[in-house]
C-alpha cells in the first residue's frame, strides 16, 4: 500500500473527530478493533472508500472525507452484524456507495450554500444497507461494556466517543480523546459541553430510560458542538452559543430517532449530528449582516488555527466585519464628524465620516462668507473603492455657506456599487463635477468629482459611508480606511486599519515606489542566503522562492519545506498562512517582514502575528502551550529608518508574547536595499542570535 | 480752548485738468508702526537702519499653503526650495523644515546646502555651469543631476566609467508653449529634436538612468494656462521616449515662475488681480496632469511625481526691508524727492516692481506725488518712480514689502555697506539671521602688497 493510500486511510479515522494527523487515525484505527468485527469491517471499507475516490478520478481533496464515510459505514455494519463473507461483500459494495454519494453530496450542499457534506453519506448508505443486510444476515449486535472503567460521569462521555466508532467502550472513547488532545484543546472542551448539554437535554426529554441510549448516541451531541463551536466557525462566544443551540437541536432529532428505534428498529446513526449542524450553519449563512459567529465554510480548520487567523485579520483588518476603504481625496483632510457623531452620524446612519480640510484650525479663509473661501471646496474626490457607479446625479446647486437644502438630504452624489448588497456613497459633491455616469466602473483613487456642499452641507464637505442595499439613504455598516497616516493630538501614526474621530487628520502616506518595487517578489525570484546561528561558527546557505500556487495563492517557500502565503499589492506586502515543516530562518524572515506598508513616509506600524513563529526552546514551547492553550498572537511593533550611510530601509520589530507573568521578545532587523530587496536579517531573543546576509543578489530565473 | 491742531507743511498741489485717474488718489491713511508685533522703532534702534526683516511665521504659511494646495490635488508632489531665490541659511532651513529638498544651480549653492545638513540625495542640481569636480561630488553624494547640455552628458558619462557607478539623471528641456518666451538657451531643444537625441544617447548608456524631465518657462507667470501646455508636451514626450527607449520616468520637475503678489512695472492690474493664487495654479497644473495621467494608471504605470522648486511665490512676501528717510527734496517738475538710507543695492527688485511702501505712523496732509531715492549717488538708485505719500519728516521709516525673493542673493555691497537681517519667530522673538556688514566685511579678504602700505610716503599730499 502506498504511503498516500495509508495516510488518506488514517486520515480518514481521524477525520471522524475532525482531527487533522494521520497518527490521530492510527490510535483511533487500533481502538476500533476492541470490537474485532467492527475494526476489520471499518477497516476494510475505509480502505476501499479511498481507493474508489483515487480510482475513480475524483478531486483529490475528497479522498478523505470519501475513506472517513466508508469507514463509518464499515464500522456500523461490522458492530451489528456477524464478520460473514456476505458481510464483507456487502461492506464492499456499501463503501463504494458511500465514498461516491460522498463526492455527489460534496457538490450538491457546496452548491446550496457551500456546506459541508460531513456523515451525511454514511447515514445514507448505512440505512439502505442495513435493511439489505436484514434479509439474510443474523443480527449480532454490540455488548455494553462490563465494569466501570473511570467511573460515572466519565465513562458515559467515553463510551459516547467511543460510540463515534461504533465501540461503546470507555477505553476506546480514552484513545479518540488523546487524539483530539493532541489536535485541539478547544475542541476537547467542545466535546465535553456538547455532551453533557446534549445528554441532560435527551435524559430529560426521553426519559431515565433511555439514559443507555443516551450514551451511544451521545457522539452526536460531541460531533455537533465541535463542529459548530470550532471548526466551521471561529471560535468565540457567538460560536459557542451556536453550538449549543446546535446540540439542542441534536438532542431533539436524537429523541426522535430514540423513538424511531423502539417501534421500527431503525437506527438514527449521526444523523442528529448532521443534520442539526447543516441547519445551523445553513440558517447562518442566510443572514443579510455580517456578524458573529463568523464562518469559514471555505476553509474550516483546527480552532486554534482559526483563531490564530482571526486575530492577525483583526490587527489588518481583513476579518470582514467591516469594508475596507482608501481616502477619498488627495493629501491630509480632517475628519468633522466621525462615527456616532454628534451631528447626523446617529442611528442607521452612524458609520459614516465627514471630511473638510482645515488650516490653523479654521475651514476657510478670510471671512468664509463664500464657498470658494473654503480649502476643501472644488477639490477633487477620488473613488475610495473600485466598482461600479450604481446612481449618481450632479445637478444641485451648491448651498452658500450656512445654508442647507433639505429636500434634497444627500444633495449630489455618487453611488458606487462595491459587492453584493454593499454600496459606497459619497456625498454633497460640487454642482456639475461628476466625471463618471452611472454604470461605469470606477478605478481605485480614480477623479471622481470635486467636493462640494450641496443637499443637507452647510459648508463644503465630503460625506462618506458604506451602506446595505442601493437605495440613497439605506442603513449603513461599519468600514475602516486602510493604510492611513492619522494625525490626533500631535501624534502622527500610520495606521493598516483605522476609523478616525472627529477632530483627527487623515492622510494617504506618500509613495515614491521605491519600498514597493525594492521588495517585489515576482514568480520565480529566489532569495538566497547565508545564515548563521550565534555569533560564532559556520555559515550555512539558505534559499527561499517565491512561486504561485495551482488555485493563485502567491507563496515563497524555504528549501527545507516551510512555506507561507503573501498578497502584494500597491500599498502593502503582506504574510499569511504559514505551513508545513520547522524552519527557524524562515519563520524569523517572516517576523522580519510580516506586513510591510510600502509609503516612504511611513515609520512605525503594528502585527500580530502568530507565537508559533517564534524560534522557542522546547521548555519555552511548553511554557506557552501551557500559558496560551489556545494559541496566541504576538504584539509585534515595526519601526523603519532610513540608513543615509548604507543606503537601506532598516525595518526593525519587536515581537513580544507574555508569558506567565514575563514575556519572550524577539528583536528582528530587516535591511532592504532599494535595488536588491531584503539583503541583511539580524534577529536577537535573549542571547541567542541569528544573521543572515544575501549570498547572491536576488536572481530572476 | 480747543485742542490745537497740528501744523502741517503747506503743499502747493498744481491742477491738472482734461487728465483722468482711474484709481484717483490714494485717500486712504494706510500705516503700521509694527511688524509682526515688533515695533519697528524698536526693531531699528537695536539693529539698525535700513534692516531686512522676515516673519517666520509667513514663510512657513506660504510654504504649507502652497504644499497643501498641490497635495490636495496631486498625490504624489515634491518641493525643491531654490537657493537662489533666497539662500540665508535661516530661510532654508525654514523650508526644509517645512519638508523642501534643495534646488541650487552651481557648485557654491551646492555646498552651502551641504553644508546646511542637506543629504546629497534631497538635493537637485541644475544650472549650465557644473564642473567636473562639482558633478563629481554630486554623483558621489546621490544628487539628481538635471543636465543642461551635451558637454555636460559627457561629463557625466565619463564620471560614470571612470567610477563604475550607475547615475540617475533627468535632462532639462526646452520649448514652445505659446505663452511665454522660451528660454531656449536653457537644456535641451524639443522641437529641433535635440532632446530626443539626447535621450537615445542616455539610454544607450548601460550606466545612466534617465529618471526625470525637467522644464522652466520663466518667471513671473500670470497665465495658468502656460503650465497646461507645458505638462501635455512633457507628458507628451514623456511616454513617446518611454515607449522608445524603455526608461521610466519618475518625475516630472516644472521648475518655478509663479508670480508674488508683487506689483511688476507695466502690469496694469493690481497684483492680487493679475497673479493667480496658489490655490489656481495647482487647479490648472493638477487637472492637467490627472487627466494626463489616466491613461497612464490604466497602462498599469506610476503617475510621474510632481516637482516643484517655487521660490518667489513662497518667500516674497515673508520679508520686508525697512529704511529710513535722510532728506526731502524739491524737484525741479515740482514732485517731492525723498532721499532714504536703502538702496537698490540692496533692492535689486526695484528694477523691476513697485514695491509696496508703508510708513509706521500716520502721516498728515495731502498725499502728493513722491520720487523714493536711495542713498548712492547713482542715477538709477531709485526705489519707486512715483508713489502718493504725504509729507515725511527726517528720521520717518518706511517700509518695502514683498522683498523676500532675490534681494538677499543679489544685494550687493556697493557704496554702503549690506544691513543685518532678522527673523520673527512665531512667537514673537526677533533674531538676527545675517549680522551688519562691517568695514571688516569688506577688507578682510583683501590683501595689500607691502609696497603699497605706507599710503603717503611723501608726506600728506596739500
Amino acid at each position: 500500500m502506498s504511503k498516500d493510500a495509508l495516510r488518506g486511510i488514517l486520515g480518514g479515522y481521524a477525520n471522524v473527530v475532525f482531527a487533522g494527523h494521520p497518527a490521530v487515525g492510527a490510535l483511533i484505527c487500533a481502538a476500533t478493533f476492541a470490537h474485532p468485527s467492527a475494526g476489520v469491517a471499518g477497516l476494510l471499507a475505509a480502505a476501499i472508500g479511498w481507493s474508489t475516490a483515487r480510482w475513480s478520478g475524483l478531486s483529490p481533496l475528497l479522498y478523505r472525507l470519501c475513506a472517513c464515510n466508508a469507514l463509518l459505514t464499515g464500522l456500523a455494519l461490522g458492530a451489528v452484524f456477524p464478520l460473514s463473507l456476505a458481510l464483507l461483500s456487502l461492506v464492499v459494495t456499501a463503501a463504494v456507495m458511500a465514498a461516491w454519494l460522498t463526492a455527489v453530496l460534496t457538490d450538491l450542499l457546496w452548491r446550496i450554500g457551500r456546506l459541508p457534506a460531513l456523515s451525511l453519506a454514511f447515514v445514507l448508505v448505512t440505512l439502505a444497507v442495513s435493511f439489505a443486510a436484514h434479509a439474510n444476515l443474523g443480527v449480532g449486535g454490540i455488548e455494553a461494556a462490563g465494569a466501570d472503567f473511570l467511573g460515572q460521569p466519565w465513562d458515559g462521555f467515553l463510551t459516547a466517543l467511543g460510540s463515534a466508532f461504533f465501540s461503546p467502550y470507555p477505553a476506546v472513547g480514552l484513545a479518540v480523546l488523546a487524539g483530539i488532545l493532541v489536535s485541539s484543546r478547544y475542541l476537547a472542551i467542545l466535546a465535553v459541553t456538547g455532551y453533557v448539554f446534549g445528554h441532560l437535554l435527551f435524559v430529560f426529554w426521553a426519559g431515565d430510560g433511555a439514559e443507555m441510549m443516551g450514551r451511544w448516541g451521545g457522539f452526536n451531541f460531541i460531533l455537533t458542538a465541535m463542529a459548530l463551536g470550532g471548526i466551521f466557525a471561529v471560535p468565540g462566544v457567538a460560536s459557542f452559543l451556536a453550538a449549543m443551540a446546535g446540540v439542542a437541536v441534536a438532542a431533539l432529532v436524537a429523541t426522535a430517532g430514540f423513538r424511531v428505534f423502539l417501534d421500527f428498529g431503525l437506527p438514527s446513526l449521526a444523523l442528529p449530528f448532521v443534520s442539526a449542524t447543516l441547519l445551523v450553519l445553513a440558517a447562518l449563512r442566510l443572514r443579510v449582516a455580517d456578524g458573529s459567529p463568523v464562518l469559514v465554510l471555505e476553509r474550516p480548520d483546527a480552532p486554534e488555527k482559526l483563531l490564530e487567523k482571526a486575530r492577525l485579520a483583526r490587527a489588518r483588518g481583513t476579518d470582514g466585519r467591516a469594508v475596507a476603504v482608501a481616502l477619498p481625496f488627495f493629501g491630509e483632510w480632517q475628519v468633522s464628524q466621525g462615527f456616532e457623531g454628534s451631528h447626523t452620524h446617529q442611528q442607521a446612519w452612524r458609520h459614516a465620516l465627514d471630511f473638510e480640510l482645515r488650516a490653523d484650525g479654521r475651514a476657510f479663509r478670510d471671512a468664509g462668507k463664500d464657498l470658494g473661501d473654503y480649502y476643501c471646496f472644488g477639490l477633487p474626490v477620488l473613488a475610495p473603492v473600485a466598482g461600479r457607479v450604481a446612481a449618481c446625479r450632479d445637478d444641485l446647486p451648491d448651498n452658500p455657506p450656512g445654508e442647507t437644502e433639505l429636500r434634497h438630504n444627500w444633495g449630489n452624489y455618487l453611488l458606487i456599487h462595491l459587492y453584493g448588497t454593499r454600496y459606497v456613497l459619497l456625498a454633497h459633491l460640487r454642482q456639475h463635477s461628476l466625471k463618471v455616469r452611472a454604470g461605469e466602473s470606477v478605478g481605485l483613487g480614480q477623479p471622481v468629482a470635486a467636493c462640494g456642499s450641496s443637499g443637507r452641507s452647510p459648508v463644503p464637505h465630503l460625506h462618506l459611508h458604506v451602506q446595505e442595499g442601493e437605495a440613497l439613504g439605506s442603513p449603513t455598516v461599519p468600514f475602516f480606511l486602510s493604510c492611513v497616516i492619522v494625525s490626533a493630538s500631535d501624534e502622527r501614526k500610520f495606521r493598516l486599519t483605522s476609523v478616525p474621530s472627529s477632530g483627527d487628520g487623515v492622510a494617504a502616506p506618500a509613495r515614491e515606489g521605491k519600498l514597493a518595487r525594492a521588495l517585489h517578489l515576482p514568480t520565480g525570484k529566489k532569495l538566497a542566503y547565508r545564515l548563521r546561528a550565534g555569533s560564532e561558527g559556520e555559515w550555512r546557505q539558505r534559499e527561499l522562492s517565491c512561486d504561485t500556487s495551482l488555485l493563485g495563492l502567491r507563496y515563497l517557500s524555504s528549501d527545507q519545506g516551510a512555506r507561507a502565503v503573501f498578497e502584494e499589492n500597491s500599498t502593502l506586502l503582506a504574510f499569511y498562512d504559514r505551513t508545513g515543516g520547522k524552519d527557524e530562518f524562515f519563520d524569523l524572515w517572516l517576523l522580519a517582514v510580516g506586513v510591510t506598508p510600502f509609503g516612504e513616509t511611513v515609520h512605525a506600524w503594528e502585527d500580530a502575528p502568530p507565537a508559533r513563529l517564534l524560534p522557542l526552546s522546547p521548555l519555552e514551547r511548553c511554557a506557552v502551550a501551557l500559558f496560551h492553550p489556545f494559541g496566541a498572537s504576538l504584539k509585534s511593533s515595526y519601526r523603519r529608518t532610513w540608513d543615509q550611510k548604507a543606503g537601506v530601509w532598516r525595518q526593525t520589530g519587536t515581537h513580544v508574547l507574555g508569558v506567565a507573568g514575563g514575556e519572550l521578545s524577539l528583536r528582528t532587523e530587516m535591511d532592504v536595499d532599494p535595488a536588491r530587496g531584503c539583503v541583511a536579517l539580524t534577529a536577537d531573543m535573549g542571547k541567542r542570535h541569528w544573521r543572515a546576509e544575501s549570498s547572491v543578489a536576488g536572481t530572476d530565473s | 480752548m480747543s485742542d490745537r491742531k497740528a501744523w502741517v507743511k503747506p503743499t502747493i498741489t498744481p491742477h491738472r485738468t482734461g487728465l483722468s485717474n482711474k484709481f484717483g488718489s490714494n485717500h486712504r491713511q494706510q500705516w503700521a508702526a509694527d511688524i509682526e508685533g515688533v515695533p519697528v522703532a524698536e526693531l531699528l534702534a537695536r539693529h539698525g537702519s535700513p534692516l531686512f526683516v522676515i516673519s517666520e511665521r509667513v514663510l512657513r504659511d506660504n510654504a504649507r499653503r502652497l504644499r497643501r494646495a498641490f497635495s490636495t490635488r496631486y498625490p504624489r508632489v515634491r518641493f525643491a526650495w531654490s537657493y537662489k531665490t533666497n539662500y540665508l541659511g535661516a530661510v532654508c532651513a525654514v523650508m526644509h523644515q517645512e519638508g523642501a529638498w534643495a534646488e541650487v544651480v552651481s557648485e557654491f549653492e551646492y555646498r552651502k546646502a551641504r553644508a546646511l545638513g542637506v543629504p546629497g540625495e534631497r538635493i537637485v542640481f541644475n544650472g549650465p555651469c557644473k564642473s567636473r569636480g562639482a558633478l563629481e561630488t554630486a554623483v558621489a553624494e546621490g544628487a539628481l543631476v538635471q543636465i543642461d547640455h551635451l558637454d555636460e552628458l559627457y561629463a557625466l558619462e565619463d564620471v560614470a566609467r571612470t567610477t563604475g557607478r550607475s547615475i540617475p539623471v533627468a535632462l532639462r528641456l526646452n520649448f514652445d508653449t505659446g505663452y511665454t518666451e522660451t528660454w531656449s538657451r536653457f537644456g535641451f531643444n524639443l522641437e529641433s529634436g535635440q532632446a530626443l537625441d539626447a535621450v537615445r544617447r542616455i539610454a544607450a548608456n548601460a550606466r545612466l538612468r534617465l529618471v526625470g524631465l525637467h522644464s522652466h518657462l520663466g518667471t513671473f507667470i500670470l497665465d495658468t494656462r502656460a503650465y497646461v501646455a507645458q505638462i501635455n508636451t512633457l507628458y507628451g514626450f514623456m511616454e513617446a521616449i518611454e515607449a522608445e527607449t524603455g526608461c521610466l520616468i519618475e518625475y516630472l520637475d516644472i521648475g518655478g515662475g509663479f508670480a508674488s503678489q508683487n506689483a511688476l512695472q507695466g502690469i496694469y492690474l493690481p497684483p492680487e488681480q493679475a497673479a493667480p493664487s496658489p490655490e489656481q495654479y495647482a487647479d490648472a497644473i493638477c487637472t492637467a496632469l490627472l487627466a494626463a495621467g489616466q491613461t497612464r494608471l490604466r497602462a498599469g504605470k506610476p503617475l510621474p511625481v510632481l516637482v516643484l522648486e517655487t521660490g518667489r511665490a513662497v518667500v516674497d512676501s515673508a520679508e520686508m526691508l525697512v529704511t529710513r528717510v535722510v532728506a526731502n527734496k524739491r524737484l525741479p517738475d515740482g514732485r517731492r524727492g525723498v532721499v532714504l538710507d536703502g538702496g537698490i543695492n540692496l533692492l535689486f527688485t526695484a528694477l523691476w516692481y513697485n514695491h509696496a511702501v508703508m510708513p509706521t505712523r500716520p502721516l498728515e496732509g495731502l498725499a502728493e506725488e513722491t520720487v523714493l531715492y536711495g542713498p548712492l549717488c547713482m542715477n538709477i538708485d531709485v526705489m519707486r518712480q512715483s508713489v502718493m505719500l504725504p509729507q515725511l519728516d527726517v528720521g520717518d521709516s518706511l517700509v518695502f514689502s514683498h522683498v523676500g525673493a532675490y534681494n538677499n542673493t543679489q544685494w550687493m555691497q556697493f557704496i554702503t555697506l549690506r544691513p543685518a537681517v532678522v527673523m520673527i519667530s512665531e512667537s514673537g522673538a526677533v533674531d538676527v539671521v545675517r549680522e551688519a556688514e562691517t568695514l571688516e566685511t569688506v577688507t578682510s579678504p583683501e590683501n595689500l602688497p607691502e609696497r603699497l602700505m605706507e599710503l603717503f610716503p611723501g608726506g600728506l599730499p596739500d
